[in-house]
């Protein structure tokens, strides 16, 4: 919201503001082009997941929440939502090149502090990474 | 310079004989049938016009009018607007963001109507095979709608449409007929991605407050009218003023716009001014360039009007963040099986945009409202899981905290960006923090 805003007021956003938002003024204009190329949506406990097209990756086994869904059976979840929309077939095991494609997106939304076109950014807290290692501590408060 | 792109109907069709040549078998497109492509000046489609006439400064023969109902033109207009529509809108879409003005408009129908533009005396067809200079001169009686003064013209449209099929044609089914035109044009070119604040029809009106006003007015784009008479001020065209109260069109066009008056640069000035002095009026597209392109007056009014600082736009934008509202609540998101009426959203819906491939930064409460304040993952902030604590305040410890300062600089920034703060009024659990923020009134 806050860059389609920004682009309908005209003005210009600072580099450390609005880092992950983007305009969607084309297509309130009536375009039809994707504006994001990926999406991070966490679940209730923090388990993040990456969208990128229409492959989903969650680095977590299960819901992440309160649900008993999402598989159990592999360390990390990857599903082609194209034919998949209801993630009923983890293909993490079969797929080890997406798997390794979307775990270094992730890495790298998270260490550039944005998602959108702009000056890398500081995250306020070291940010919790997934699959979780043993024993580390949720909120360390050094940033990186 | 920026483009308006006149897609006309109505003036098009000289190299499209298969649709009007119905009487002359030695010329290319003869079909008997094509009197149902052209005007007729009865009932009875045996007297279909071969010719008409059309005064734009001089009289000068036409071809017969088009059948602006007849299926067969409604659809040769279609397969050129398929065509040409595309072509506008991939050009305008590879356009950079600072040069996106420079479509100001697409133009659809051309002083819509029936029996003004393309008038036809009586027996004229019987005229086609004598020499022009001995064609008759008197002309057309504009304002004396229906007929205008001379044959009246329209039968062949208001009967294919189904309006009438006998007695008097009224002032009324020529009108609904112009407005259908335009509909279908502005209809179609909406469809093919043309958005309604680039999207003008072209109307007209020669007696005050006629009813062919109201034709350009549908609600695919925004209504157009030429202006002469009125051009030195449009808000004294009484018929223009009761179609736009009709209007819920964003902007409307003077799409064909030239002052007649005196040729000094303040008389110019003024009626470029008034013209635009209604907030909705976006376009004006001077016509006869070459009446003007030597008047220096013109020519300085014009630009002293581009050289003043434009006003810059500050609309007002109201986000209503709904809490715990699922997809599924809202009617037209869920129209089977949403349990709830939703009259006024679906209303705002059915006349904007629906988004049906939404994501959240997050699944619970505080974080993604977090995300949708500040346009940043809630992730970057201490809140990496769960939701801000409510009950930390009961306990002497600050809730929201880091999260909440979080947004607060957020919303600081847009301020200096917008001049103004949204006020944020919710259970967001993060607007308690923002009222208690030092040195901060607004939120």
């Amino acid at each position: 919201m806050l860059r389609t805003f920004a682009d309908i007021l005209g003005t210009k956003l600072p580099d450390n503001a609005g880092e992950d938002s983007f305009s969607l003024l084309p297509l309130l204009r009536g375009e039809d082009k994707p504006i994001r190329a990926n999406a991070v949506s966490a679940s209730s406990g923090g388990t993040p997941a990456v969208r990128l097209g229409n492959w989903k990756y969650i680095p977590a086994p299960g819901s992440g929440g309160w649900g008993t869904g999402g598989d159990q059976a592999q360390p990390v979840q990857l599903y082609n939502l194209a034919d998949d929309l209801g993630e009923t077939n983890n293909l993490a095991a079969a797929e080890p090149g997406k798997v390794a494609e979307m775990k270094t997106l992730l890495e790298m939304l998270i260490t550039a502090g944005r998602s959108s076109p702009g000056a890398a950014q500081t995250n306020d807290v070291k940010v919790v990474r997934y699959p979780r290692a043993a024993g580390r501590n949720n909120t360390a408060k050094t940033a990186k | 310079m920026p483009l308006f792109i006149w897609l006309d109907g109505e003036y098009w069709w000289q190299h499209r004989p298969d649709l009007w040549n119905w009487w002359d078998p030695t010329k290319p497109g003869y079909d008997p049938r094509n009197k149902e492509n052209v005007e007729w000046f009865s009932w009875n489609s045996d007297d279909a016009l071969k010719i008409s006439w059309l005064n734009w400064g001089r009289q000068i023969r036409m071809l017969p009018p088009p059948n602006l109902m007849s299926p067969r033109y409604r659809a040769a207009c279609h397969e050129k607007m398929r065509l040409l529509v595309p072509i506008i809108l991939d050009w305008w879409k590879a356009l950079p963001a600072d040069q996106r003005h420079l479509l100001a408009g697409v133009k659809v129908g051309w002083e819509s109507s029936i029996g003004v533009n393309n008038f036809y005396y009586p027996n004229g067809n019987d005229l086609l095979d004598k020499p022009a200079d001995e064609d008759p001169r008197h002309g057309i009686k504009a304002t004396e709608v229906p007929a205008r003064g001379l044959v009246q013209l329209g039968y062949a449209a208001v009967k294919t449409a189904g309006i009438r099929t006998e007695g008097q044609i009224t002032e009324a089914d020529l009108a609904e007929v112009a407005r259908r035109h335009m509909e279908d044009l502005a209809r179609l070119a909406s469809e093919l991605g043309v958005p309604r604040d680039r999207l003008y029809t072209h109307g007209a009106g020669w007696k005050e407050k006629e009813l062919l006003y109201g034709a350009a007015v549908n609600p695919f784009s925004c209504p157009g009218w030429s202006f002469y008479r009125h051009a030195g001020d449009p808000s004294k065209d009484a018929g223009v003023q009761e179609a736009l109260a009709r209007s819920d069109a964003p902007h409307w066009g003077a799409v064909e716009w030239l002052y007649q008056g005196p040729r000094t640069v303040d008389a110019w000035r003024d009626a470029l001014e008034k013209t635009l002095a209604d907030p909705r009026c976006r376009l004006i597209c001077i016509v006869n360039w070459s009446s003007i392109k030597d008047d220096a007056a013109a020519h300085e009014a014009l630009a002293a009007l581009n050289a003043a600082d434009a006003p810059v736009e500050k609309p007002n934008i109201i986000v209503i963040l709904a809490d715990d509202l699922g997809y599924g609540d809202v009617q037209c998101y869920n129209p089977q099986c949403g349990k709830i009426p939703t009259p006024s959203i679906d209303t705002l819906a059915s006349q904007g945009m629906r988004f049906t491939d939404g994501h959240s930064s997050s699944g619970v409460c505080s974080p993604s409202r977090y995300a949708l304040l500040t346009g940043r993952y809630h992730w970057r902030t201490r809140l990496q899981n769960g939701i801000v604590g409510v009950f930390a305040r009961l306990q002497g410890r600050r809730p929201g905290g880091r999260t909440s300062r979080a947004v607060h600089r957020a919303l600081a920034r847009h301020r200096q960006a917008c001049q103004r703060v949204p006020p944020t009024c919710s259970s967001s659990r993060l607007a308690p923090d923002l009222r208690r923020h030092p040195g901060d009134e607004t939120a």
